[in-house]
């Protein structure tokens, strides 16, 4: 496809946009939401939505998530309730405009700030997040944080296996800090003999990280251009009053 | 830093421990509304970090293991992830710096380290609620000590008393956790080194 680059391990036709494009996006949703004074936070979460929409609507699905909205909720009641001189009463409560205006701007950033975080780690996969550390300068990062992910269901599996034959064995009922401690030594332990596996295994495959290239990360011609304009419109949030 | 392929898989392993930690009892902990859970949590983190430096003694590893963690953490789908994702990585970055300004690894540079690292969970929604979310400092400070005489069983008027236990019971985490990474460190090592010797 013409002004189309892709790495290996891009998830393909359903990626709006390469990987340094949804960086983009992530730090206008970040940058925006905290450099943006008063009602421009509005503005600020409304783009983001609008991005969300756009290139990552996946991330939507956040907004589903009652978590969020208790976060929210949160933010609102204490800033309403303490944020001033009250305004209006409801009921016994006395609630403050200014307040209620705090409020709201802090769940705006809020919601620009997940729906920004949960874009990102839904459209950009982790080999292509490492890639992108090893060429920023974190060089071994990215291998690291693969070990990781490949190790993460061995180490929960042998974990709870090491938990259940301690519990068998009545490890809990007496002494229990002991047991938790033995538990600590034995997972950790098992996973390090794991980790020698691993070792090996790149060693037999003569890996090395001096000649290791890093892992390739999908880019198109709009990236640069959509983190141009969004670092320009995050610039304008941040100035203008 | 010159790191190895050992020192990197071991930064790996300690990473996803550090991350299970995370996405199992983390849950866990909050779904059962348990007192000083972010601490509890951290301090174990925490202590699967510093026993990583027991195994990767160069500088810069449990920062490392922190953002590994924390990448972890962010890819686990369906959770809000923004604040931990903060917590872990500057919690690791103050251990780290402990544990350099120290040098070699040692039982007191661990106890700081844990300290001072759960030092940050008590200062954490001061700083992101506080100064970043535009609330201020007084309101965070008036959530902590309702929250705080809420778990500790004290009236909120005591102001001293609340901070001066809140901050007391996270250093003590902390220090146990450091404490705890030293020994369970030199626990495994001793339970590996047969197996490394034939």
């Amino acid at each position: 496809m013409k002004g189309e680059k892709r790495g290996r391990g891009s998830l393909g036709a359903q990626r709006r946009l390469g990987t340094p494009g949804y960086l983009a996006c992530l730090a206008f949703s970040l940058a925006a939401s905290m450099l943006a004074p008063g009602w421009n936070v509005g503005v600020a979460c409304v783009l983001s939505l609008a991005l969300a929409l756009a290139f990552y609507p996946a991330a939507l699905r956040v907004l589903a998530n009652g978590r969020l909205w208790l976060l929210v909720a949160l933010l609102l009641a204490p800033a309403c309730l303490l944020g001033g001189p009250p305004s209006w009463a409801l009921g016994p409560l006395a609630l403050s405009q200014p307040g209620l205006a705090t409020g709201l701007q802090m769940g705006l950033r809020a919601l620009a700030i997940v729906v920004g975080v949960a874009g990102f780690a839904a459209s950009v996969p982790l080999s292509e997040l490492a890639g992108l550390l090893e060429r920023v300068g974190l060089k071994g990062l990215g291998f690291a944080l693969g070990v990781a992910m490949n190790v993460l269901p061995v180490i929960h599996e042998r974990a709870t296996t090491a938990y259940q034959a301690l519990q068998l064995r009545g490890g809990f009922r007496r002494q229990r800090l002991q047991a938790l401690r033995l538990l600590l030594v034995t997972v950790v332990a098992n996973s390090l003999r794991y980790a020698d596996d691993i070792v090996s295994a790149a060693e037999a495959r003569a890996f090395s990280l001096e000649r290791s290239r890093p892992l390739p990360v999908a880019w198109r011609a709009r990236d640069l251009a959509l983190a141009g304009l969004l670092a320009s419109i995050a610039v304008a949030l941040a100035v203008v009053q | 830093m010159r790191l190895s392929t050992r020192d990197l898989v071991y930064i790996g392993v300690f990473g996803a421990l550090w991350g299970v930690v995370e996405m199992t009892f983390g849950s866990l902990l909050h779904a059962l509304n348990v007192p000083f859970s972010g601490a509890v949590l951290t301090g174990i983190g925490m202590t699967l970090a510093l026993i990583g430096r027991l195994f990767v003694p160069k500088r810069g590893s449990v920062l490392l293991i922190g953002l590994v963690s924390a990448f972890l953490k962010m890819f686990s789908l369906g959770s809000i992830v923004v604040n931990p994702m903060i917590g872990i990585v500057t919690e690791a970055l103050l251990a780290e710096i402990v544990l350099s300004a120290f040098g070699q690894p040692r039982r007191l540079s661990f106890l700081v380290a844990g300290m001072l690292a759960l030092l940050w969970t008590f200062a954490q929604p001061f700083f992101t609620s506080g100064i970043l979310g535009g609330q201020g400092l007084a309101t965070v400070l008036g959530w902590t000590l309702q929250k705080g005489a809420k778990a500790l069983g004290m009236l909120p008027s005591a102001v001293a008393a609340i901070l001066a236990l809140l901050i007391g019971i996270h250093l003590l985490i902390g220090g146990v956790a450091g404490v705890l990474a030293w020994d369970a460190g030199r626990a495994v090592r001793a339970r590996l080194q047969p197996a490394e010797r034939a």
